[in-house]
């Protein structure tokens, strides 16, 4: 079920690609994919391009995939590891989504952060706060690591 | 049916123009509906000179082979001698190869015009699959009895059996790989386009085999959706709505 599904998801990507991201399997594994965002044009990550690694549980659909960005992001809701705090990867999945709308969900969230439910409290603060040294901080990190 | 009739008047038609191969193909068509299969044989042949990309005058070709051919295998059993110029045109594997394609499609767009594709999905799943193999076997048995009986009513089996028929051992393997092929591509193309998105479930991106209903107005595949009450909650996927389970229903309107 897990791998059929899967198999679906991935000829949909290559049949109807989104416009700002890419994705698909790193080797002869199906459940081990790599993705690719590009920073939205409308947030201080626009030129960057961020990698990240999509593990499918074998329970898939029914358990949400693990995503994690391997390119370093300065964003309240993404910590150093990678991690990404978003409620569909958690307790609102659900099982009619897909990759392709998990990553667009992520696009937007990298355009509209959640400081309410932040993974980094301290740049959840500063972007309450000081909202222009946030967007500084992130356009330089985003020069940094994601040109 | 004036077939007759209208064989002649093609005649006519192509003694004043001897060069339409529309002329020849249509006079072909009229001796395919009287089994004439020589004449078909003939007029095909001389269609595809005037006109070689013709795929109608192929399809009459190929026609007028398996009908000889089985015409000569009837007469004279498995091991009688075959016509000569026969297996010249076998030999134009690539020809024929073409054709089993036609056919294919035509078959294909066929049953999606009927609507009937439905329950044969699966059946016609297993015909594709095995056709290749089962034209492999008939080749080393020449037996019918054995084949199912869907097979041999499917004109693409009769094709694959030309195909495959009368060639040697190294050119045998060579024309199955092609014709895997072929099979391969056409079922990948029949995937991509035959289930409409309401006959998928929104779970499994699957045709639901057996659909059920939620509160929410939702439709699923009951495994997947009682795997998802069970691990996730009682809520409709789509809309995120509470659901009661045992609110929910087959649905056999979309079956």
């Amino acid at each position: 079920m897990a791998l059929k599904r899967i198999n679906k998801e991935l000829a949909d990507l290559q049949k109807d690609p989104p416009s700002n991201c890419s994705a698909g399997p790193v080797g002869d594994d199906l459940f081990q994919w790599q993705a690719t965002i590009m920073g939205p044009s409308d947030s201080p990550y626009a030129g960057g391009v961020y990698f990240l690694n999509i593990h499918f549980p074998a329970d898939y659909p029914f358990k949400p995939p693990k995503l994690q960005f391997t390119t370093r992001i300065y964003h309240p809701n993404i910590n150093a590891n990678g991690s990404i705090c978003l409620d569909i990867l958690k307790d609102q999945w659900s099982p009619a989504l897909t990759i392709s709308k998990v990553l667009l969900s992520l696009s937007s969230l990298l355009t509209d952060p959640n400081p309410d439910d932040p993974l980094v409290p301290e740049i959840a603060q500063i972007y309450k706060t000081d909202r222009e040294k946030y967007i500084n901080t992130a356009k330089e990190w985003t020069r940094k690591y994601a040109m | 049916g004036k077939y007759s009739a209208a064989a002649e008047a093609y005649t006519e038609a192509i003694t004043l123009e001897p060069s339409d191969a529309a002329l020849y193909q249509n006079r072909a068509l009229c001796y395919q509906k009287l089994c004439k299969w020589n004449q078909v044989l003939d007029d095909a042949r001389k269609a595809l000179e005037l006109s070689k990309k013709s795929v109608k005058a192929q399809y009459l070709l190929a026609t007028a082979f398996m009908n000889l051919n089985q015409a000569r295998q009837d007469e004279r059993g498995e091991g009688g001698k075959r016509e000569k110029g026969g297996r010249e045109e076998m030999r134009q594997g690539r020809l024929v190869y073409n054709v089993a394609q036609v056919v294919k499609m035509e078959e294909r767009a066929k049953r999606i015009e009927e609507g009937r594709w439905e329950g044969r999905r699966e059946r016609d799943e297993q015909e594709e699959f095995s056709i290749p193999d089962a034209a492999c076997s008939w080749r080393k048995q020449r037996k019918h009895f054995k084949m199912p009986l869907y097979l041999l009513h499917s004109r693409s089996f009769q094709v694959a059996c030309a195909v495959m028929g009368d060639c040697s051992d190294i050119e045998f393997e060579r024309r199955r790989a092609q014709l895997n092929e072929i099979y391969e591509r056409v079922s990948e193309k029949r995937q991509e386009s035959t289930i409409p998105e309401s006959l998928c479930c929104q779970i499994t991106f699957d045709l639901m085999r057996d659909p059920v209903l939620t509160p929410a107005g939702q439709t699923y595949e009951s495994a997947a959706l009682e795997q998802h009450l069970k691990h996730n909650g009682h809520w409709d996927p789509v809309t995120r709505q509470p659901i009661n389970p045992s609110q929910v229903v087959k649905n056999l309107a979309v079956k």
